[in-house]
């Protein structure tokens, strides 16, 4: 009895932090969702030891591979810190009370739409966001690569998805392949 | 023309969330104006730009400004559940299975090639991103992103806080760097 109380409360510990933490940076989230990714790696990673950076690395590239958008893999993070509870909290926390707050903005929108201190407002934040994404693709490098070969995968596939517009799939296929062949 | 009922609405989204790859907000664009003519080009344009300056997902707060704009708080509804709901029960049961495979070395080895992969991809989205901000205000906007990178992997500032003390000269920048 005591044991499993012990238990819950932890579990109600856990889900406490994902929710408060997620809401958190759900509202300084401008430019999408992965100029929080740095902030995320942080508490899931150093802060929280929910997972290695080895997970990080690997939930950030499950989701990009799943259907829906790549943010979901914060589901991948709640569920690794908190299981079902934990991947239904943190899918709810990031879009839940944005999503309200959007239907309240909604409405004064169409007032201010052509307000020079709107457009100020969004080529101000962009530099500041972009940077957090740079920030982003630095840390999720150190994460995901540990060989040359590793890097070398990571270089070719930004070339050729910049380059050309074949389907990001199938170079993630053949990576997965070289990866599962012991190659990588 | 009438707008979408909330039943054509949620399959609209499932439709995008299922086939949403890469950059999701392609799909919505492709769905909605080019497929099935819900938006216009200009509707379109103005709602994202609403979007990306909100807090939150992009994807989601058009999925609900969309939705409720046709139908209010059902439409609404429909778009975001429709968007969200089943990739997530999707990767939770990914999720489940993850820790039973991870350390399995053909497993492990396919996630080695795919993490740096999905890397890769993220550079090219960033580069994509870094070549608008250098097109539009060359020096002040490089040297921000600059600044505000630095600050983030050097573990100087978190990211709120960095969001807090960055933007606001950067918004007062653009405002008087302001097309007259």
């Amino acid at each position: 009895m005591v044991a499993a109380a012990g238990v819950s409360a932890h579990l109600l510990d856990v889900l406490g932090v994902l929710f408060t933490h997620i809401v958190g940076l759900a509202f300084v989230t401008f430019g999408g969702v992965n100029s929080i990714l740095p902030a995320l790696q942080h508490q899931a990673v150093t802060e929280q030891h929910w997972m290695t950076d080895r997970d990080f690395a690997n939930f950030f590239a499950l989701a990009s591979v799943s259907p829906g958008p790549n943010f979901l893999m914060l589901t991948l993070i709640g569920f690794k810190a908190a299981g079902v509870a934990g991947a239904v909290v943190a899918t709810f926390a990031l879009c839940g009370p944005t999503s309200l707050l959007a239907l309240l903005a909604v409405r004064v929108w169409d007032r201010y739409k052509d307000a020079p201190m709107r457009s100020a407002i969004q080529a101000g934040l962009m530099p500041v966001t972009v940077g957090f994404v740079t920030a982003a693709s630095i840390l999720l490098v150190r994460a995901s690569d540990n060989t040359l070969v590793a890097y070398g995968i990571t270089a070719a596939t930004a070339a050729i998805a910049f380059a050309t517009r074949l389907n990001p799939l199938w170079i993630f296929a053949l990576a997965a392949a070289a990866g599962a062949a012991g190659l990588v | 023309m009438l707008p979408p009922t909330t039943r054509e609405i949620f399959f609209a989204f499932l439709r995008i969330t299922v086939l949403a790859f890469g950059n999701a907000m392609s799909w919505v664009h492709r769905g909605l104006v080019y497929d099935r003519k819900w938006m216009t080009e200009e509707q379109f344009a103005q709602t994202l730009s609403l979007c990306q300056s909100l807090p939150g997902p992009n994807i989601t707060n058009f999925a609900v400004i969309a939705g409720w704009r046709w139908r209010g708080w059902p439409g609404a509804i429909a778009a975001l559940v429709a968007l969200i709901v089943p990739p997530t029960i999707l990767l939770t049961i990914l999720g489940a299975f993850y820790d039973r495979v991870a350390d399995i070395p053909v497993v492990r080895g396919a996630f080695n090639g795919l993490a740096a992969a999905a890397a890769g991809l993220f550079i090219m989205i960033c580069v994509k991103s870094l070549i608008v901000c250098a097109k539009e205000r060359p020096v002040t906007a490089l040297a921000t992103v600059a600044i505000s990178c630095a600050s983030i992997v050097a573990g100087v500032l978190s990211v709120p806080l960095a969001l807090a003390i960055l933007a606001p000269p950067s918004i007062a920048l653009a405002w008087l760097r302001r097309p007259a």
